[in-house]
């Protein structure tokens, strides 16, 4: 399992790969660009943040402890936890590492009534940044984007355009904006973005 | 639109959530041994209260948890919010009740797990 | 007739004025039949114009499901004397020419039924002609004057309690929509209804383009076009409990929604005024009209988001009621007890979108 051989690499497709080009067409990094980020690996966790020995055995298998406070994001390297809810996150690593990290999540939690789960492919990521990017989302937001309520670092499940997502403010960058969506909405929320994020690329 | 605190989120706007109706209704722990009339009680019938009324919320597109809030019904004013299994928190001009059995157990995590 | 407001205040002067008999079960059709054909009369009758005007209901079907059901609904219609008929998209286009048939639409319009003989009628002279019906046959109408307690002795109702005193009477009957709940507490007893908001909207007037009433329960749109030349929309129901006749701004945003997805030639139309009602609503989307725990008490409530299309036959079947104690064969099936022996009147199909 630790290695996707060749063959898959070459035949597998992410949700926006048919309109990467689109995207790219779409962006203009002085004002907003969008870009997918496919194949993350994405390992859904739930357990007690207040048991020690949970925390401990997630720390041992990612290198991180699952964030306590609600809504916030633990950043160490390639390797993400987005808090998704109160006994509930979502492990984001680099593609093809899934395998690796299920064994050792498995492992440690196996006798602790807490449960790690592949959902790799279940929602891909679009990165959204520059400085119109919080404009472009506001278009279709009812969350208030404002630092004040979203400071850097944050995630929320929330709604754009009638999709479901987690949207994370990165926590090295104010501007830039990583939406999770379902694979199956992904086309329709880049068609959304590509229309909103228009004016602002007028030169295109 | 409702702003909701959310008690795990914070506060959210009205879009994020689902409505769960009339809280604090409880299941019949032994639903073959009502009669009718009780049964049709505790399906349908409803409080339905004027002013300040107990009602339960999900965040469907956030936390996805349930939970209690104290809101007007003439006024839309949020009261209160509070987890499931918690004291109920007194409405205005209300005294403050002390807390009957919890209807549910609720997960540890529910307790002192995250959130504000 | 105690008022606690304004004649017409309540929903009835808030609704979309549709008027249709097209539902499904034959308890409902005979009752709303029964009311069609009392406004088909309605300004002979009161010497006063109603402004009915039979100009037809379509109901859309977008997909396969809608079409099966659709027809059933129009054989059952048929089969219990109620005009009925199924159109084919060419037809529907033929009977309302500004909907988008092509097949390549978001929801196509996969074909329709049509009641010729539903339509509009004006609500608040709806209300008003009433009003003077009753007036002119001697019924004393008293507003601002609300009903704050029921006065019952020994389980029998004796009068009530209002902002202008005790009235004594033998028998009370109840019309309070939204605040039925209220009006019961006061009697000791809860009835199986939640008030929520209903919200409408009417469009700035426009030349006459819309000859009929559409309704789309997959798409949730019900519009037709006022004398004025406004369009008058409806949206659904607010999801959370409310009296406040005002509920949150993304239904109606929803609602736009849907209606330029059915009809883009209302894209740039603006927006002129929006407003609420509380509906009671039932668990089966019926209507109570019965006997209560209290002896000489009737209720009549439960119409939720269609009752304005009822409300002679409602009327009619709850004068008769009150009068001999017993329901009519006509609200037979509409009783508090149908919740207790499960024989519900389940009509959230034909009830399906909000009005
Ligand atoms: C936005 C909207 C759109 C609708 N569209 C349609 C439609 O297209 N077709 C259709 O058939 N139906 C429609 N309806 C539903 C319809 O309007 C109602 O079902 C119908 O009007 C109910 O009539 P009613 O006389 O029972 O209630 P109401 O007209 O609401 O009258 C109840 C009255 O009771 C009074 N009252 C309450 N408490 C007291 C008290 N304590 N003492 C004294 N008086 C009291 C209120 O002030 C009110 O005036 C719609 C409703 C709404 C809100
Ligand atoms: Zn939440």
């Amino acid at each position: 399992m630790a290695e996707l051989d060749t063959r898959a690499r070459d035949l597998r497709f992410s949700p926006l790969e048919a309109v990467s080009h689109r995207l790219v067409a779409a962006s203009a990094t002085d004002s907003v660009s969008a870009t997918e980020l496919p194949f993350t690996t994405q390992i859904g966790l739930r357990g007690d943040a207040s048991d020690a020995a949970f925390v401990k055995a997630v720390k041992a298998a990612i290198g991180l402890a699952p964030p306590s406070e609600a809504c916030t994001v633990a950043v160490k390297g390639d390797n993400r936890i987005l808090w998704l809810g109160p006994d509930e996150w979502l492990v984001v690593a680099p593609d093809d590492v899934e395998g690796a990290l299920l064994a050792k999540l498995e492992k440690g939690l196996a006798k602790l009534g807490a449960v790690a789960i592949d959902l790799t492919g279940n929602r891909t990521v679009i990165e959204l940044s520059g400085p119109s990017a919080r404009a472009v989302l506001e278009k279709g937001c009812y969350h208030d984007m404002h630092p004040r309520a979203f400071p850097v670092g944050r995630v929320v499940g929330t709604l754009i355009a009638h999709t479901q997502l987690f949207l994370e403010r990165a926590s090295d960058n104010p501007e830039t904006f990583r939406l999770y969506v379902r694979s199956s909405f992904a086309r329709h929320m880049a068609e959304w973005l590509m229309d909103a994020m228009a004016e602002f690329n007028e030169s295109n | 639109m409702l702003l909701i605190d959310c008690p795990y989120c914070g506060e959210r706007p009205e879009i994020e959530f689902s409505y769960g109706g009339e809280a604090h209704i409880a299941r019949p722990e032994n639903p073959g041994a009502l009669s009718d009339k009780e049964w049709a009680d505790f399906l349908f019938m409803r409080g339905n209260q004027k002013g300040a009324f107990r009602e339960r919320w999900i965040h469907t597109q956030g936390c996805r948890r349930w939970f209690n809030v104290l809101r007007d019904t003439t006024s839309h004013e949020i009261y209160a919010v509070y987890k499931i299994g918690a004291p109920k928190p007194p409405a205005p001009g209300e005294k403050p009740v002390a807390a009957k059995k919890p209807a549910a157990k609720k997960p540890a995590a529910l307790k002192k797990g995250a959130g504000k | 007739m105690l008022e606690k407001g304004w004649i017409g205040g309540g929903n009835t002067g808030r609704n979309t004025t549709i008027v249709r008999s097209n539902y499904l079960f034959d308890e409902s059709a005979h009752l709303y039949e029964k009311s069609l054909q009392l406004f088909e009369q309605l300004s002979q009758e009161l010497n006063y114009n109603v402004m009915m005007s039979q100009r037809g209901v379509m109901n859309l079907a977008h997909n396969l499901h809608d079409v099966r059901e659709s027809k059933r609904r129009v054989f059952a219609n048929k089969l219990n004397g109620v005009d009925a008929e199924w159109l084919e998209p060419e037809e529907v286009k033929a009977f309302c020419p500004i909907i988008d048939i092509s097949p390549d639409a978001r929801y196509p319009v996969m074909g329709a039924t049509l009641q010729k003989r539903a339509g509009v009628a004006r609500h608040d002279a709806v209300a008003w002609g009433f009003a003077r019906g009753a007036d002119a046959r001697g019924v004393d109408i008293i507003q601002n004057c609300e009903v704050t307690g029921l006065r019952i002795d020994n389980g029998r109702i004796v009068g009530v309690e209002t902002t202008k005193g005790f009235i004594g009477a033998k028998k009370v009957g109840s019309v309070a929509a939204g605040h039925t709940s209220v009006i019961c507490g006061m009697a000791g007893f809860r009835v199986p209804l939640t008030s929520h908001p209903l919200q409408a909207l009417v469009s700035e007037p426009i030349k006459p383009i819309h000859p009929c009433v559409v309704m789309s329960n997959a798409v949730h749109v019900y519009v037709s076009q006022s004398d004025k030349g406004e369009l008058v929309i409806g949206a659904g129901i607010d999801a959370y409990n409310s009296y406040a006749q005002r509920g949150s701004f993304h239904i109606i945003e929803g609602q736009m929604g849907a209606l330029r997805e059915l009809f883009p030639i209302f894209s740039r139309l603006r927006m002129m005024r929006s407003w609420g009602g509380i509906v009671d609503t039932t668990p089966d989307a019926s209507c109570i009209m019965s006997k209560t725990p209290v002896e000489n008490f009737f209720i009549n409530c439960g119409w939720g988001t269609g009752g304005f299309k009822a409300t002679p036959g409602s009327g009619w079947a709850f004068a008769y009621t009150i009068a001999k104690g017993e329901p009519h064969p006509l609200n037979a099936a509409f009783t508090l007890d149908r919740f207790t022996t499960g024989a519900l009147v389940d009509e959230h199909g034909a009830a399906g979108v909000a009005h």
